[in-house]
């Protein structure tokens, strides 16, 4: 028999074994690697001293910069998703309007779009060439303003306001509506209401969306390297990138003790988050039903509110496909020289094909292998808890918790040397791994909650008459978890196949993404081309959307992320 | 002038109708209990009062004022009223004080007054101590009593009770039943309370309104309840009464002649020659000496309650199933009793299921 801390004491062998496989992968996946950051991050300077690199790193001047910079757009982007967030979300949760889901999905489209497309629309929308702008001779003159810290605090805080809207979404759904009728009974207006009550019970998910947001912008990759690069506008995320692409490995060091900064930051925020949301939780003692929107909103909330959203969601992605019907890079756009010509000509484009056929196997089968992982964890986190299966819960968090540009340092600092004489350095398989240890939350969370309701009886009532750990993973919890299951994998292929973070950093040639293509096709200058290929990678998107939902028909339950709330 | 007065009011939501017919009249300072089965609309009638709901059809006026009707619509701020919520709806942003005190800050009380008025209202409840308490820092009565002074507080002319009960234990529920025989003789105002529970009603309410499918059955005080039930779900729900099936042959006076089990009997009741429901409670049961008594039956079971023995017996040959009386003494399982009606109320039937809507009553006097 094995010890007790494989599992619970009635686990079974085949549990045991089953427990130790899955603290060996992420060991070898998560821990090890980024383990490999810190210990890299810790090493003596060049002339020996202790801790040497780390004392270099921080007082160099370009660290000071970036730092500052990160801060100073983070806050600024923070400060735009809370605003709108809490506007957007007060009014749609509080007045009945009209078209309230396609509303609702419009705001929350700015998190489904990829960073670099996101950052690729801004500048369409605001250059000085803007197909929706200069028309209405608004477009601005000179340089693009958007190439700016306050564009990237734009573009950041508009990408991450869902973070809020959806904090904000849930703890309205969660108010009782007594309390807004006991509060009408004492004949209390509802702008006092509002002040009074409401917002004090929503305090705390506000400050808690903020967090998140902040979280978000610190770690965020695509928006400052497609607006801070051109602008010189360093930050964290950013000046890790171009000291590994400038100098290569030899940076290893200095970068690693940039992205233990990062960390900090991005760790030390999500820290404060989940100790406010235990302090400030504001017990209910309401019950029953759910507050429900019932008074109108008036003409003019309504139209601002249309107005805004449009204006986040719609324009920018507007701009960005007149872009790429344009025939050539500094054409403006008008009716009489719509082409195909950047369509043809990406298609045509072996390397683009190439990024398209990469990034599809790629996020399919970091999405096979991660619910392969999630569904036994998720079985026996439920069903044998213990010890070692607590440890590994805190450790598959980590690389989704910490940015995306530390986990694909870290690949990169464990895997550069070859292991056993195989070296993937350079290889798909290091994108894999990198997929895998950031992305397997997104599956392990929703399949974990859905196990937490699976009634143990069953699995018991299975193993009465017999049947196997295999049988009863495949047979009887499985299908029990199938709809959670479907839903991650689908919101894992949705969110690795855009991504750029990662491969930024780990790709090579052959093994480009979309993400990366977009990247350097803008980069290059060919602005037309980066805009039909993310208008290309944009459908794609909204395709296996689609498709989930058809297949969503079949499944029980809302198995969808969009589907909640 | 009746203070509270509902005329024909009715409420669907969709296509379900929740209210059919509502009409009742309400003097000044009653304390009038919405009684009925959980579904039968009791709440929501609670809450048209309030204002919280719209009714489909009909009005609903309050001291000679129309507050909903067809064309006009006096929202729930507007009309003055206390509420004391099923979950309380403390506001959990704000102490207990702060809780009392919103409503008067909201009217512009002075600072001073607001002071003495919440003092005086917490006293009232008996929670002066726990004034800087936050609604999670409270037990589940202290809760209640909070949310009955926050209504309290505004000196209204009508307190409005949802379920304040349900979530309490028995024990409590006691005291806070008395607790609110006492604040209603104190403050004067007018009580409506929403309960399921007929004991509950028959304890505190000086009206009670018996509710079933969305219709009002009966209102009446509780003792005509009892004595002279309506109908046979009013009869059944009350006290743990019973129904049996007979025939009225003529009419005598005040009294019926009641054709049952072949014997005629003269009872007080309002029904007309044709069949009818012959309604009683334990009470009108006792024990006949041999080949005397008016039903023959043999006993089912016995539980011992509040000092007595309560017996279930199968009657036999009139058609009901199972009917109950206290006797003083343990009788063994298939004794054969005789059994004498000593009084009773019979009411019309209109082609009613005896047997079945008998059935459906056994549970709940068996656990009663």
């Amino acid at each position: 028999m094995l010890p007790r801390m494989f599992g619970g004491s009635d686990a079974g062998n085949g549990e045991r074994w089953l427990v130790i496989a899955l603290f060996l992968y992420v060991l070898l996946v998560s821990v090890w690697p980024l383990g490999q950051v810190f210990l890299t991050a810790f090493q003596p300077g060049d002339d020996g001293r202790p801790l040497g690199l780390m004392a270099d790193t921080l007082t160099a001047r370009a660290t000071g910069r970036a730092l500052k910079n990160t801060l100073v757009v983070s806050l600024g982007s923070v400060a735009i998703s809370v605003g709108l967030g809490v506007a957007l979300a007060l009014t749609v949760g509080l007045l009945r309007m009209r078209a309230r889901a396609a509303l609702t999905f419009l705001i929350l489209m700015p998190l489904i779009i990829p960073s670099q497309t996101m950052a690729l629309s801004w500048i369409e929308l605001f250059g000085s060439n803007s197909p929706v702008l200069r028309p209405l001779g608004l477009a601005p003159q000179g340089a693009n303003p958007i190439y700016s810290s306050g564009g990237i605090a734009l573009v950041m805080g508009i990408e991450h306001m869902p973070l809020v809207f959806i904090a904000i979404r849930a703890a309205l759904s969660g108010l009782p509506a007594d309390l807004v009728e006991a509060a009408r009974i004492a004949a209390i207006p509802y702008p006092r209401i509002l002040r009074s009550i409401i917002l004090p019970i929503l305090a705390p998910s506000i400050l808690a969306g903020g967090l998140l947001a902040f979280t978000a912008a610190v770690g965020n990759f695509g928006v400052p390297a497609l607006l801070g690069i051109p602008a010189r506008v360093p930050v964290l995320t950013t000046l890790i990138y171009q000291r590994l692409n400038g100098f290569g490995p030899e940076a290893a060091g200095q970068v690693a003790v940039l992205a233990i900064l990062l960390t900090l930051i991005a760790v030390a925020a999500l820290l404060l988050r989940s100790l406010l949301t235990r302090q400030l939780r504001m017990p209910m003692s309401g019950s029953g039903r759910a507050f429900v929107a019932e008074h109108a909103a008036p003409g003019w909330a309504q139209v601002t509110i249309w107005a805004v959203v449009l204006m986040i969601a719609v324009l920018p992605l507007a701009a960005l496909t007149m872009t790429s019907f344009l025939p050539a890079v500094g054409v403006a756009f008008s009716a009489t020289n719509v082409s195909l010509a950047q369509y043809q000509a990406v298609l045509g484009n072996d390397a683009v094909l190439r990024a398209f056929a990469n990034s599809l196997w790629l996020s399919g089968l970091c999405a096979a292998i991660c619910v392969l992982v999630a569904v036994p964890y998720a079985y026996l986190a439920a069903h044998r808890p213990g010890p070692l299966l607590a440890a590994i819960d805190l450790m598959v968090e980590a690389p989704w918790v910490v940015p995306g540009t530390v986990v694909a340092l870290a690949m990169i600092l464990a895997f550069l040397q070859p292991i056993m004489g195989v070296s993937i350095y350079g290889t798909a398989a290091i994108i894999v791994l990198a997929y895998l240890a950031r992305f397997l939350p997104l599956v392990l969370r929703p399949v974990t909650a859905a196990a937490q309701l699976h009634d143990p009886a069953q699995d018991e009532a299975a193993r009465i008459i017999g049947a196997g750990l295999l049988r009863r993973l495949g047979q009887i919890f499985a299908p029990a978890v199938i709809a959670s299951t479907v839903g991650g994998a689908i919101l894992i292929m949705m969110t690795a196949m855009n991504e750029l973070t990662l491969s930024a950093l780990l790709w090579s040639t052959g093994n480009e993404t979309i993400g990366v293509m977009v990247f350097s096709l803008q980069y290059e200058g060919n602005s037309t081309a980066a805009a039909a290929v993310s208008v290309l990678s944009t459908l794609l998107l909204f395709a296996i959307c689609g498709l989930a939902q058809l297949l969503s028909r079949h499944l029980p339950g809302n198995a969808l992320p969009w589907q909640n709330g | 002038m009746p203070h509270l007065s509902l005329r024909n009011i009715s409420k669907s939501f969709g296509e379900q109708d929740v209210l059919t017919g509502i009409g009742l009249e309400l003097p000044a300072g009653a304390f009038l209990a919405l009684l009925g089965p959980s579904g039968c609309g009791k709440t929501t009638l609670l809450r048209l009062i309030a204002g919280l709901e719209r009714p489909s059809q009909g009005s609903l006026w309050l001291d000679g004022r129309e507050l909903a009707g067809p064309s006009t619509f006096v929202l729930p701020e507007a009309r003055g009223l206390g509420m004391v919520f099923q979950s309380y709806a403390l506001w959990p942003s704000m102490t207990v004080q702060g809780n009392v005190e919103f409503g008067l800050k909201v009217q512009g009380m002075s600072r001073s007054e607001r002071k003495a008025r919440v003092a005086e209202v917490l006293a009232t409840v008996g929670l002066d101590a726990l004034a800087d308490r936050r609604p999670h820092e409270l037990s589940g009565g202290q809760r209640q009593r909070v949310a009955l002074a926050r209504s309290l507080a505004l000196r209204p002319r009508m307190i409005l009770l949802d379920e304040p009960l349900a979530n309490l234990d028995a024990h409590l529920r006691q005291s806070m039943l008395a607790e609110f025989r006492r604040l209603h003789a104190a403050t004067g105002a007018t009580f409506v309370f929403v309960t399921h529970d007929q004991d509950e009603a028959m304890a505190v309410a000086s009206h009670i309104a018996v509710m079933s499918q969305g219709r009002i059955e009966q209102v009446g005080t509780p003792e005509t309840l009892y004595r002279r039930p309506k109908t046979a779900m009013v009869a059944r729900f009350i006290s743990h009464g019973m129904t049996l099936p007979v025939e009225v042959t003529a009419r005598d006076g005040d009294l019926c002649r009641t054709l049952l089990n072949g014997q005629v009997l003269g009872l007080p009741g309002s029904a007309a020659e044709g069949p009818a429901w012959l309604c009683l409670h334990r009470e009108d049961l006792t024990i006949a000496p041999a080949g005397q008594g008016h039903i023959r039956a043999e006993v089912l079971g016995q539980n011992f309650r509040n000092g007595r023995y309560l017996t279930h017996v199968t009657p036999q040959g009139i058609g009901a199933d199972v009917l109950s009386l206290a006797l003083d003494h343990p009788v063994a399982q298939g004794t054969a009793l005789h059994i004498r009606i000593a009084s009773g109320w019979v009411i019309a039937r209109d082609g009613g299921t005896p047997v079945a809507s008998q059935g459906a009553y056994l549970t709940e006097r068996v656990d009663a």
